[in-house]
């Protein structure tokens, strides 16, 4: 059984921003050390962007990402350079001693939408595509990546897809929503065409994707703001037609659990007209969703309510009809 | 599919889910399979 792991992660190093075009060096990110003493406590570090920082830890707007090296990411266990992918040994050893065979890695400091210039945006995505390209081309297959295209230029996002599957990515990553944009805006349908005729499926991942909303919470932020906005990205996709649109586009949404799933789509069904995938059957397109094996199971008994397999995957199934 | 979230350590991680999968005996073994990995290679582009 070859076991994949659907969603890890990188923490970005400044080193992935050497790939940036020469005109946009000036702008690159920057870390800042922090004391330990501050608001931040030992989330330590930050990125300096377009002279803002992130993550935002204290006040409205809270965002809550780690730093490779920060006080909090070293918690966790990973050594940097495995938080970086600049050592994918030290990232496979990790995988192994989890019995994961693959994993399929997202990025951290970019589920966070924050940066304005749409050119600048570009230019770091196409930095990360490249350092992810690079990275898991090391590994002799075991890492995957979803690149980072920018939605808000989809000219440009198309280019970027094409440049990413010819660089080997295995899907194209999204938040659920686009700074003030849902997923089923037909600005958007030239990049999900592209990502058809290229088998890239799109992957719909946790992250602070629309400011206005995560501008609302000083805390809770991580269910509030970055989680929830996955559900309306789903809401948007099976209530727009899109599916039916592009029948080849696989939707996935990852980091937010399943337990939603049965709620959102008992509310889809009572709230809209078609077109939706949920009442037309012959639509085309499917569905996955990524979730997490309860922490509190014991193994031999019940497992808990918060994610049951069982459940998930006949949740999943008969939404789709083709992937569980 | 499932996921680890790793590294991140936040309150999506689970690193030790391929363990606990493979313990729950509630689950039939071809559904452990598609959790573990036949979804997501379905899914992802290889």
């Amino acid at each position: 059984m070859r076991v994949i792991d659907a969603d890890g992660h990188v923490f970005e190093p400044e080193a992935m921003f050497a790939h940036l075009e020469e005109e946009f060096h000036p702008r690159r990110p920057v870390v800042l050390r922090l004391p330990t003493d501050t608001e931040y406590g030992d989330v330590n570090s930050v990125w300096l962007i377009e002279g803002k920082l992130f993550p935002k830890i204290p006040g409205s707007g809270q965002t809550v990402f780690f730093l490779p090296g920060s006080e909090r990411s070293l918690k966790g266990g990973a050594t940097v350079s495995d938080q970086t992918l600049e050592d994918v040994d030290a990232r496979l050893a990790g995988l192994d001693r989890f019995h994961i065979d693959e994993q399929v890695v997202f990025p951290t400091m970019f589920l966070v939408s924050g940066i304005e210039d749409v050119q600048l945006e570009s230019a770091l995505f196409r930095a990360y595509n490249t350092y992810m390209s690079e990275a898991c081309s090391r590994t002799r297959g075991r890492l995957k990546w979803a690149a980072l295209v920018p939605f808000r230029d989809p000219d440009a996002a198309v280019q970027e897809v094409r440049r990413a599957s010819d660089l080997g990515a295995a899907g194209i990553f999204s938040l659920g929503v686009l700074v003030d944009r849902q997923l089923s805006d037909p600005a958007f349908f030239s990049i999900y065409e592209t990502a058809s005729e290229l088998d890239l499926p799109l992957c719909v991942h946790l992250g602070w994707g629309a400011p206005a909303a995560t501008q609302l919470f000083s805390q809770y932020s991580f269910f509030c703001s970055a989680m929830i906005p996955v559900i309306w990205g789903f809401t948007f996709i099976m209530t727009s037609g899109l599916l039916g649109r592009f029948p080849k586009l696989r939707v996935g949404f990852i980091e937010t659990g399943a337990e939603w799933v049965p709620y959102a789509i008992n509310q889809v069904r009572r709230s809209y007209q078609p077109p939706t995938v949920l009442r037309d059957r012959e639509a085309g397109g499917s569905i996955a969703i990524s979730t997490g094996i309860p922490p509190s199971g014991s193994g031999k008994g019940e497992p808990s309510s918060r994610a049951r397999p069982k459940k998930t995957f006949r949740t999943c199934s008969a939404t789709s009809g083709k992937t569980g | 599919m499932l996921s680890s979230d790793y590294p991140h350590g936040d309150p999506s991680s689970d690193e030790s889910y391929v363990d606990k999968l493979h313990m729950q005996q509630d689950v039939p073994e071809h559904v452990k399979a598609k959790l573990l990995g036949e979804n997501a290679a379905r899914f992802y582009r290889s």
